[in-house]
């Protein structure tokens, strides 16, 4: 080191000076105006991907169907059938289709015993057969209707155009069905919703509890430093590694317990309800521990200290002060791994989600089905009129995760308290 | 120790002269020696500033006494604390005791994100306070009083204490600390984040403390020493960097004759 | 006041102007003791035209004072040597004074024609005063103990001659009256130049008091 710097002698380098500083700031602006169009660009490529997945889903969602039925409703009837009463639509049903199909009907499930509504959808199936002979995209639904209107006339004289969205009340309460115009999401919302119930009752608690032991009563040692790290690759672990976790655990070797044998349930093998919720919270455990943690440890050492410093004991801290503090935290990443579990499909598909479920699960011994997984399946069946119903079923599975995600962001603003 | 026990040792003591002592203390972290053999002897209902260059070992001193070092994974202690007497790190001490009769002001005021009313009635709370609605707000009138902060917030006890300003919330928590009835405060450069006008209130308060409290207040302000204590401190760390205690004695003392020539050097400001 | 400097540098510049003021007042004590020698009342008139300026330097280093603690917060014996600086000031400027009480006795002898008598031994002991009032502030400006102590020895040596000349004056003025006037100015002139010496021996004392925060007596 040279030991005869003066501090008030000028520098041998070079700094620009006069018009040397106007070119250099000018080149220098230019450089982040660069970086600032690859920025905005970016953006806007990530809009347009958006924006054609939103159109492409759209435009499978609405539009025009050509119906044809076997028989006009009105023949049936000089009043609207749905203001028939039960008996009179028995009467239809008996007169419109042949006596053996009638009475198989009836030995499935005694008439005197079946609902109204029961009996209007077999008269809608059976006797009046609604039937979509072609289904039309939303844009061109708009803009060449003259067109669809030929096309219709030329090859199904006998159909009727309407406007239909696919989207419905109907589409929401129904259950599957192998006719996509009667098709609904109906079951495998409540799919959805039994498997991340299970999922959250057992991941939330669990999460928490060991993000709060990990953070807060774990010493340093070298053990639990293993326990971390195994954790925070976890989270990184393909879910469908999960899925056969899944199958080899809950599937099989615990299929007395998931099946329900064990409680006395009969009808059923391990794909069940439970086994997917399970798998699920084994899949989102890391999230909700590593966020806890994040959560906690955002919680400023400051109050930690005014606590102790009180004579609370470390219990009291944690209660009093780190989790009401950490909740917001907490609280938001639940909801985030909860709209993964919500759209993860790939171990569920392990695990042996029923892919043509028409039944409403009522326990979590039941197969099930959830949206993700009809999804998939409409959209690997032949036949247009499935990408459509895909397309209604994916809207439905955006709209409930933007709804979790809103949710998110509400209750951490409610709770979100200043230091 | 229970409380029951330690108020028993209270009484016999109770006109003993030091509030605590320190015997041949020294403080590590893991291997490191943070402050080697300090002794010294508090006196009671008296302020003792504790000043040095950064690093010199004067808050790890200041937090040993409550045990606030304990939550510092590694931190581990040689020698004896007496608190009435008592070590308070024999094994039979529990540190959570030691907290509730050694009081401690931070450096930045850290009042919890509740109302002021519950920042002053966490700390008896937890200490498994039992009085009716009428007692508590006696209680938390009298700290907050305690703490000349009453008149100020007396009309918005339920509002959360961190909207309060800086000096403020310092007499926040310097109430809060009232409400448990320590012994001793331990104040950890109490107005090294506030303005000139809080930190003069701050001292005022200390004097006004002084009466019924011991104070130890660790300061980089030479003047604020000079002003408000009574006993001065001086620590500087070795060439080990183990901090250790230079000299101590009457403030008067040393801020006007100091016996070491390092204390005086640090004083006139010649390093540190 | 901003602009930083060191404090060392500001203290360098305090010490400067006290130094300065101090050689203003060893000038005026000497220049009044040469119009006593030439009995010169134009020059007498001219000391007493410049105290002022000695003034306004004591307050220039008051000034100087209250910004350096205003700016440094000085403590210990930085803090004792401003305030000694101070005081060292206010001695000076009485020094100074005593300059011109002396020239003012020069210029009155002069004009009620009655010369001073035993000029001198008033001049002897001027010489001695002037030696303590250097040294004195010799010793505060290098903050040297030793040399301070010594002025002690010094100040004893000039009340003793003080007597001698005051007993003798008395003597010449019993035996003839009409020197009756000029004695009690010669007496005064003594008393003046004792005065000079105890506000020397002042300043070592606040010599030693810098450098030890003691405050040492060394007029017993």
């Amino acid at each position: 080191m040279s030991t005869t710097l003066n501090p008030g002698e000028r520098p041998t380098g070079y700094l620009p000076e006069g018009a040397d500083i106007n070119r250099n700031i000018a080149a220098r602006r230019l450089r982040g105006k660069i970086w600032q169009a690859l920025f905005f660009s970016s953006l806007v490529i990530g809009l347009l991907a958006l924006g054609t997945l939103l159109y492409t889903i759209i435009d499978d969602s609405f539009g025009y169907i050509a119906v044809q039925t076997k028989i006009d409703p009105e023949e049936l009837s000089d009043r609207p059938l749905a203001e028939l009463s039960k008996e009179e639509l028995i009467e239809i049903l008996r007169a419109n289709i042949s006596a053996g199909l009638f009475r198989r009907f009836d030995r499935d499930e005694p008439f005197s015993e079946r609902s109204k509504e029961s009996v209007l959808q077999l008269i809608e199936e059976r006797v009046i057969g609604r039937e979509v002979v072609a289904s039309f995209k939303l844009t061109e639904s708009l803009l060449e209707r003259e067109r669809i209107e030929a096309t219709v006339r030329e090859r199904f004289p006998r159909a009727r155009l309407e406007f239909h969205s696919w989207l419905n009340r109907d589409f929401l309460t129904r259950p599957m069905s192998s006719v996509p115009i009667l098709a609904g999401v109906g079951n495998a919302i409540l799919g959805s919703l039994w498997v991340i119930a299970i999922t959250m009752i057992l991941a939330v608690p669990i999460g928490i509890l060991g993000g709060v032991y990990l953070e807060e009563y774990a010493s340093d040692t070298w053990y639990y430093r293993l326990i971390e790290t195994n954790i925070n690759n976890l989270a990184g672990v393909p879910s469908i590694i999960y899925g056969i976790l899944g199958l080899a655990v809950f599937v099989r070797a615990l299929e007395p317990l998931t099946s329900g044998a064990a409680f006395g349930v009969t009808d059923s093998n391990g794909r069940t309800i439970l086994s997917a919720g399970l798998t699920m919270a084994l899949l989102v455990l890391p999230l909700m521990i590593i966020n806890a943690r994040e959560a906690i440890r955002a919680v400023p050492q400051s109050i930690r200290q005014a606590s102790y410093g009180l004579g609370a004991t470390k219990w009291q801290t944690v209660w009093h002060h780190v989790l009401p503090n950490a909740l917001p935290g907490i609280l938001t990443g639940t909801i985030l791994s909860m709209s993964r579990a919500m759209g993860e499909t790939a171990p569920l598909i392990v695990v042996g989600a029923s892919t043509f479920v028409v039944f409403f699960p009522d326990s979590v011994f039941d197969k099930f089905t959830v949206i993700p997984i009809q999804i998939y399946n409409w959209t690997s069946q032949p036949g247009s009129q499935f990408r459509n119903i895909a397309a209604a079923a994916i809207i439905v599975l955006l709209v409930t995760l933007l709804l979790l995600n809103a949710t998110a962001i509400l209750l951490r603003n409610r709770f979100k308290r200043s230091y | 120790m229970t409380v029951a026990e330690l108020s028993a040792v209270d009484m016999a003591q109770a006109n003993g002269r030091y509030a605590v002592e320190l015997h041949n203390t020294h403080i590590y972290y893991g291997s490191f020696r943070a402050v080697k053999d300090v002794s010294l002897q508090i006196e009671r209902q008296r302020i003792t500033a504790f000043i040095g260059p950064s690093g010199c070992g004067k808050s790890t001193v200041l937090r040993a006494i409550n045990r606030m070092n304990d939550l510092i994974p590694g931190s581990r202690l040689e020698g004896r604390i007496l608190f009435h007497g008592k070590n308070i790190y024999d094994p039979d001490v529990d540190p959570v005791e030691v907290r509730r009769r050694i009081g401690m002001v931070f450096q930045k005021p850290n009042p919890f994100p509740k109302s002021i009313y519950d920042n002053i009635m966490f700390g008896p709370r937890i200490n498994g306070w039992r009085g009716t609605k009428a007692q508590a707000d006696e209680l938390v009138e009298r700290a907050l009083r305690g703490a000349a902060i009453w008149d100020e917030v007396k009309d918005k006890l339920h509002q959360p204490g961190t909207a309060l300003s800086g000096g403020q919330q310092q007499r926040l928590c310097i109430a809060r600390a009232l409400a448990v009835q320590p012994e001793v405060i331990l104040m950890d450069e109490p107005c090294s984040a506030l303005d000139p006008i809080s930190t003069l209130k701050i001292e005022e308060l200390m004097l006004e403390l002084r009466r019924n409290y011991t104070i130890i207040i660790v300061t980089h302000n030479m003047q604020q020493a000079s002003r408000v204590s009574d006993y001065t401190a001086f620590f500087l760390m070795d060439a080990d960097r183990a901090g250790q205690l230079v000299e101590y004695g009457p403030t008067e003392q040393i801020f006007t004759s100091p016996n070491d020539k390092r204390t005086e050097d640090y004083i006139s400001g010649r390093f540190g | 006041m901003g602009a930083l400097h060191s404090m060392a540098h500001d203290y360098e510049y305090l010490r400067h102007t006290l130094n300065a003021m101090a050689h203003r007042v060893q000038t005026a004590l000497h220049e009044s003791l040469q119009t006593l020698r030439r009995s010169d009342a134009i020059g007498a008139g001219q000391i007493i035209r410049d105290d002022p300026d000695i003034n306004a330097l004591q307050q220039d280093i008051e000034d100087l004072v209250a910004r350096f603690i205003t700016q440094w917060q000085p403590l210990l014996r930085d803090l004792r040597r401003v305030l000694a600086m101070l005081a060292v000031a206010s001695e000076l400027e009485r020094i100074g004074d005593y300059a011109r009480q002396v020239a003012t006795q020069v210029r009155r002898a002069h004009d009620d024609n009655h010369p001073l008598l035993m000029v001198a031994d008033l001049l002897e002991l001027g010489a001695l005063t002037e030696h303590i009032l250097s040294s004195t502030i010799a010793a505060f400006l290098a903050e040297d103990t030793a040399a301070a102590r010594a002025i002690a020895a010094l100040d004893d040596q000039v009340d003793e001659r003080r007597r001698a000349i005051t007993a003798a004056i008395r003597q010449a003025a019993r035996t003839d009256s009409s020197l009756f006037d000029a004695a009690i100015a010669s007496i005064g002139i003594t008393h003046i130049l004792e005065r000079v010496a105890d506000r020397a021996t002042n300043i070592a004392e606040r010599a030693i008091y810098l450098a030890t925060a003691i405050h040492e007596s060394l007029n017993e």
